[in-house]
């Protein structure tokens, strides 16, 4: 792993208001989230997929600490005052830019419906800006860069006297968790 | 509410300082800016020189991935296409985003003579609707607007408590907007960029409108002006940064949303996509050697420098949604002739707008190049008259709402075509 790429990541994501959090593996990774969401005293989370997430086994360590993941559905959506959690498929460590690529399980709306949006994110992940980013996609993986939606800090709307309101349609916090995988 | 009222004139000039500052700030932090824009203007002017071959190649791509598309040459065939598919889908109700074409081609409008609920989902744009005022900006629709001004709207609309609190404001539409999206089966969604070779659309915004459109319209009628289009990635990519960089003073924007085709089983976002395809006169603006003025990709920058638009606001450009330096010199070609030339007079020569736009769009050889074909239209003399008085009248804004409410009386005048 780059160390400096991470390095620019995490700073840029400070510049975007985004808060982060390093773990050395996977496992530190799952007791970290644990421990922010209790934190937060939240109980339901809306997520993507348990599948689809980097870190395995969520499902039941959320479980045993009586948490429970939801999917988000159609008809039966009000997770505003739940906390969104995902993954990200890359991060453009330049601009600290997330890439969520839509697909089965793994909605973009746990990442937009909730005013909280956790993110889980493996270093491997890192590219260094955007260009790489596409470079490194358009030849390999096309089909998900037809798909993807790259979130650059939180939602904000500046209409109203060009004052700048987080959390419109996106969240209005966001929390990345960056782990060794 | 008129520009004479001096509250209105300085929240002109206040979004226009607080947004060039904000806007010069992320240019000087750009250490790639010089390049960044030759890049942008590149990408632009490769498109403009061949729009047919990237139209076909476009829209062979698009239809291999099984979309609809049809073409418009006018605004009016665009509604009727529009109006037509949301018949079809039978919605009386749907939402739109944020952009300039749907504005352009008066889509609320058409929608609304065939009764059908056409709901802007951005907050300024909504709001601009509920006070029935629209600052012309492409960016702050309702820049011009105080607290008190809105919140006053609010109470009369909704019968809400009055509050000075921006956020408070805020989030009073907010909670509106966001059930009118929860229960969003149709959206009219005008495209920022079609990149050519994947047949990819591509829309920008900040505040999440447009993903959150794609994940939850279950049909998504897609509107495309054939300018905007960029034949790359690479290309793309310049278009956008400069955009984030001069429409909201930051590196890219807080959203960039790809979509190609229509979503697979399981997976979230549009079962349907149909796309129109939008010339109203772009072509014939190219062939008639103005095609400079498409470059334009709606940041804001000129108008925000611009001493006559923060004079006027955007009442002074016969209803046009291009406004400002830009809408000097897209006018003249959009509208109908008597009503265009008008509009290159809406300009005291103060050039800034050429320093802030970063596609270096020439509006004084552009406005001078349409002066000069006209001159031959016109008697001699006309002009120089016209423009004495024009010059006279922008400074005066108690005496130039009443004029230009006469010089366009007529009732064709107003009519994009
Ligand atoms: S003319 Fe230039 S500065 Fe003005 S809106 Fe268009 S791109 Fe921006």
């Amino acid at each position: 792993m780059n160390a400096s790429l991470l390095q620019t990541l995490l700073a840029s994501f400070e510049t975007v208001g985004v808060s982060w959090e390093l773990a050395e593996n996977p496992i530190a990774a799952r007791l970290a989230l644990l421990s922010y969401l209790s934190e937060l005293g939240r109980k339901d989370i809306v997520a993507w997929d348990p599948e689809a997430l980097p870190l395995s086994d969520l499902k039941s360590a959320m479980a045993d600490v009586g948490m429970r993941l939801h999917a988000i559905q159609r008809g039966h959506l009000e997770p505003e005052g739940m906390v969104g959690l995902t993954g990200a498929d890359a991060a453009l460590a330049d601009s600290g830019t997330l890439v969520f690529v839509q697909g089965a399980g793994r909605s973009w709306l746990p990442g937009l419906l909730p005013l909280h949006h956790v993110v889980l994110l493996p270093v491997r992940r890192i590219f260094p800006d955007l260009r790489s980013w596409y470079g490194a996609w358009h030849t390999t993986r096309p089909q998900d860069v037809s798909r993807a939606l790259l979130v650059t800090g939180l939602s904000v709307n500046d209409d109203i006297e060009l004052h700048a309101h987080h959390g419109l349609f996106g969240p209005g916090r966001m929390h990345v968790l960056v782990f060794e995988a | 509410m008129t520009l004479a009222d001096p509250q209105t004139r300085f929240m002109f000039h206040r979004m226009g300082s607080l947004a060039a500052a904000s806007r010069e700030k992320a240019w000087a932090a750009t250490p790639d800016a010089d390049a960044l824009k030759a890049r942008a203007i590149q990408a632009r002017d490769r498109v403009l020189q061949d729009l047919p071959g990237h139209l076909a190649r476009l829209e062979q791509a698009v239809r291999a991935q099984g979309i609809t598309v049809v073409r418009a040459n006018n605004a009016q065939e665009a509604n009727r296409r529009i109006v037509s598919r949301l018949r079809e889908l039978h919605a009386a109700d749907a939402l739109r985003n944020h952009h300039p074409l749907l504005d352009e081609i008066r889509v609320d409008e058409a929608a609304r003579i065939n009764n059908i609920r056409l709901t802007p989902l951005l907050l300024g744009d909504f709001l601009a609707r509920l006070t029935d005022t629209h600052s012309g900006h492409p960016v702050w629709p309702i820049g011009h607007l105080t607290v008190e001004r809105i919140s006053e709207a609010l109470r009369q609309h909704w019968r809400v408590p009055e509050t000075y609190d921006p956020d408070r404001l805020a989030s009073l539409v907010r909670m509106r907007l966001r059930r009118m999206l929860l229960r969003a089966d149709v959206a009219v969604m005008g495209v920022n960029f079609a990149v050519v070779e994947d047949g990819l659309f591509v829309f920008l915004d900040n505040d999440g409108h447009n993903p959150s459109l794609l994940s939850l319209a279950r049909h998504v009628i897609l509107v495309l002006s054939i300018d905007q289009m960029v034949a790359d990635l690479e290309g793309l990519q310049a278009l956008m940064r400069v955009f984030a960089l001069s429409a909201w003073g930051r590196p890219l924007p807080a959203y960039i949303a790809h979509l190609q085709q229509a979503a697979p089983p399981g997976v979230d976002g549009p079962q349907t996509l149909y796309l129109i395809i939008v010339d109203n006169r772009r072509s014939e603006i190219i062939a008639q050697g103005f095609g400079q003025a498409l470059r334009c990709i709606h940041c804001g920058a000129c108008h925000t420098t611009c001493p006559v638009y923060q004079q006027i606001g955007g009442e002074g450009y016969a209803h046009s949604p291009y406004t400002g330096p830009i809408g000097t010199v897209i006018n003249p070609l959009l509208l109908k002739p008597e009503l265009g030339a008008q509009q290159t007079f809406l300009c005291d020569a103060a050039g800034l707008c050429a320093s802030a736009c970063p596609l270096d769009i020439d509006f004084h050889g552009l406005r001078q190049a349409f002066r000069r074909r006209r001159a031959g239209q016109t008697r001699a003399g006309e002009d120089q008259r016209f423009i004495a008085l024009w010059r006279y009248l922008i400074h005066a804004p108690r005496l130039f709402r009443p004029f230009w409410r006469r010089v366009t009386r007529h009732p064709n005048r107003s009519q994009p075509r």
